[in-house]
């Protein structure tokens, strides 16, 4: 799988050569494991190369201050030049050497030239009433198209809302463009779990006995085809309550629904699904509610050990 | 309130740093805390680098992303102790031991003294030393 990424998802708060944002290394790690090739278009290849080089230029300026605060405080140092100091380094060698393999994609003329109709003509994929056409954005949603067209699939990975808008939608289904708007949602599209989708696993395996208990039609084992737009709390001892959507394949067929899990009491857990489907029918009323004894996972620390640490700090004020 | 903070020292301020309309302040530990003065009364939503009870976030390989009412509005990564809006329309703001950054703009070393807020981060840059905001909430409860 292609997986092209915009500048906005790459951008770093320091020099490459200082490493790579952890983040982006995992990514590329659970990329790799399934075989795919990151694609940089030019056009963000060099914003980026734009970015970095801001980076090392602010860098050097902090390794000339510190020196000369050292060597004005009496600190005996060897000559330092700070541009040998703080090393550039190439964003494309840093992606592969995070295992990955690597791609620059420069935009043809034809790419160049779509884009100027539709930056002229304020066509698709820019939403409506937007003030600017920008043409950058443009060519990479050209770029996406061609490669998802030329190799079956590809999936673009973008916050900006050109890149993501419905007005887009049709125009990518056609392509075989999938389009995420962080890498995590990258990574659900390549059936590798993110953090949101590995939390909701975590949470099912609590509370699938439950619903095998309660003879709902799900397998024996936990198996969960699609997690959607999960989102979750904590409670006040650390545990994990959440709220999501879900696709599983169950004996009955496809089971759908949206399920709201929380832990009410130090042992007892409360599960409600709601529009409940199998096969897209309503299942029974639609309506599952369960409680049970058990414990969700811990996703915090109890907040008592965290709040002694800030009302220190703010409860001087009083 | 007195406190050191990404190599500054803020010195009688209310608030060290105020990232839009939300209050930032790390303990001796190192760990941030975010609280929201945008209603009636605060309300963490980060405390000790964690999400706050009854906030709804979602865990991301960065860290976790804050959501109200269904809508991403920042995330924070812990490991970089850095702050990234993704609806608030602010400039993202990291906290380190060398210093505080604000956007492109870095801040070190510096004394703060007397100030409703030390560092004020709004949607078109930033203050040092600025008066406090009318209309947020006690950061203190």
């Amino acid at each position: 799988m292609h997986i092209i990424v915009n500048s906005d998802v790459i951008h770093s708060g320091r020099p490459v050569a200082t490493g790579l944002p952890k983040h982006i290394e995992q990514f590329c790690r659970e990329a790799q494991s399934v075989g795919c090739v990151i694609v940089i278009p030019r056009t963000a290849l060099l914003e980026n190369d734009r970015h970095q080089e801001r980076l090392v230029e602010e860098a050097i300026v902090k390794v000339e201050n510190a020196t000369q605060t050292l060597r004005d405080w009496g600190v005996e140092l060897p000559q330092i030049q700070a541009k040998d100091v703080v090393r550039k380094k190439d964003f494309v060698e840093a992606l592969s050497e995070a295992g990955i393999r690597v791609e620059v994609e420069d935009a043809s003329l034809e790419d160049f030239q779509d884009a100027e109709r539709r930056a002229s003509l304020h066509l698709s994929p820019q939403p409506p009433n937007t003030k600017t056409d920008e043409m950058r954005d443009l060519v990479i949603w050209k770029i996406a198209l061609r490669l998802a067209k030329k190799h079956g699939k590809a999936i673009l990975v973008s916050r900006d809302v050109v890149h993501s808008h419905d007005r887009g939608a049709a125009e990518a289904n056609a392509a075989g463009l999938l389009r995420a708007d962080s890498l995590d949602e990258a990574l659900d599209l390549l059936g590798r779990e993110s953090p949101s989708a590995k939390l909701v696993h975590s949470i099912l395996e609590t509370i699938w006995p439950a619903l095998l208990k309660a003879e709902l039609p799900v397998p024996r084992q936990v198996a969960i085809r699609r997690v959607l737009k999960p989102d979750f709390t904590s409670t006040a001892s650390g545990r994990a309550n959440a709220n999501f959507g879900f696709v599983i394949d169950g004996p009955e067929g496809e089971f759908a629904g949206r399920a709201n899990v929380r832990q009410v009491a130090s042992d007892c857990v409360y599960v409600a699904l709601r529009d409940v489907t199998v096969n897209e029918a309503p299942w029974k009323n639609g309506q599952v509610e369960l409680k049970f004894a058990g414990e969700l996972p811990q996703v915090a620390a109890s907040l008592g050990e965290r709040l002694s640490d800030l009302e220190e700090i703010i409860g001087r004020q009083k | 309130m007195n406190l050191r903070m990404g190599s500054q020292i803020f010195r009688d301020v209310q608030i060290p740093l105020l990232w839009g309309e939300r209050a930032v302040v790390q303990d001796k530990k190192g760990l941030l805390s975010v609280i929201d003065l945008s209603g009636e009364r605060a309300n963490p939503e980060i405390v000790g680098d964690q999400p706050a009870p009854e906030t709804t976030f979602r865990p991301s390989v960065e860290g976790f992303v804050i959501l109200k009412d269904g809508k991403e509005l920042y995330s924070y990564n812990p490991t970089e102790k850095q702050l990234t809006s993704i609806s608030l329309g602010l400039p993202e703001c990291q906290i380190t031991s060398s210093g505080t950054r604000v956007g492109s703009s870095e801040f070190s070393g510096n004394i703060i003294s007397g100030f409703g807020v030390g560092i004020a981060v709004t949607p078109n840059g930033f203050a040092v030393g600025a008066p406090l905001p009318p209309g947020l909430a006690k950061l203190a409860t």
